[in-house]
């Protein structure tokens, strides 16, 4: 089992430049640079994937959290921070209030 | 009544510092997985993870197990659930509950298809307020804080804060 692998890459200069710039801002060697953008990016494009299949209603909120790595509190809190709002119409609000008190009444 | 709550509305009852009123009032029951994804934040010191923990530890909260498994695995593997939403949902399609509280945009839809009792938290709230369990100062200030998270479409917010100023 390997601790690490070797990768040998051949990019844009844009990229290239990307990777400089963090190394000389973060005072880091271009490998840590390198490691810190992929987890990083990869962390993002998690998020995106779960924000953009809880939008669409094909996931609940547990299961984005999942794909996002998040905890259920954190998910919740980057969906509301995205402006992705419930969908809980003033029709289903006042049912909900008449559900509650019927079965109050019971 | 028993109430099947998942963990959405039980992390914005508690941001809106009303989930213990809540709970207290009401017969709240909650899978034994969304109580461990609740308390995924208890390391990061979330409020909503401590207050949950102490509320079970109270025996205002309690945990119960899904006595319809299969249920479960239906769900999942049609909707997309995560196991506690399926689990919140599977509570009152299997009897154990008479009604849901979900804040859930999927949870809600399943509900919807499947026509259960559907409450989320702002009804709760507003309960908890026509009950005379909180005043409309504690009403108006939970409302306030579901608004400012921004969960919820700001008119709903508003049509209940209405609500409460004009009682």
């Amino acid at each position: 089992m390997y601790k690490t692998k070797f990768l040998g890459l051949r990019m844009e200069k844009e990229i290239y430049d990307i990777i400089d710039k963090v190394t000389h801002e973060e005072k880091l060697d271009k490998t840590s640079a390198i490691k810190i953008l992929i987890q990083e990016g990869w962390k993002e494009l998690r998020l995106k994937k779960a924000l953009n299949e809880y939008q669409n209603g094909l996931v609940s909120v547990d299961r984005a959290s999942k794909i996002a790595g998040l905890t259920i509190s954190e998910m919740m809190k980057e969906i509301a921070s995205h402006g992705i709002k419930s969908d809980e119409t003033l029709e289903e609000y006042r049912k909900g209030i008449k559900i509650l008190q019927k079965l109050e009444a019971r | 009544m028993k109430i099947a709550i998942d963990s959405c509305s039980v992390i914005l009852l508690a941001k809106a510092t009303v989930l213990e009123a809540v709970a207290s009032n009401y017969d709240l029951l909650i899978s034994d997985n969304v109580y461990k994804e609740i308390l995924q934040g208890k390391d990061k010191k979330f409020i909503d993870a401590l207050v949950t923990e102490k509320l079970v530890k109270d025996g205002k909260l309690k945990i119960s197990k899904v006595k319809e498994a299969k249920i479960i695995k239906k769900l999942i593997r049609d909707f997309s659930l995560g196991i506690g939403e399926a689990e919140t949902l599977a509570f009152v399609l299997g009897s154990q509950c008479e009604a849901i509280s979900t804040d859930n945009k999927q949870g809600r839809k399943v509900a919807k298809i499947y026509n259960l009792n559907l409450i989320g938290s702002i009804d709760l709230i507003i309960s908890l307020f026509k009950l005379k369990i909180i005043d409309n100062y504690k009403a108006i200030s939970a409302l306030k804080m579901l608004k400012e998270f921004g969960w919820f479409q700001d008119y709903l917010i508003d049509s209940a804060l209405e609500e409460v100023k004009n009682v």
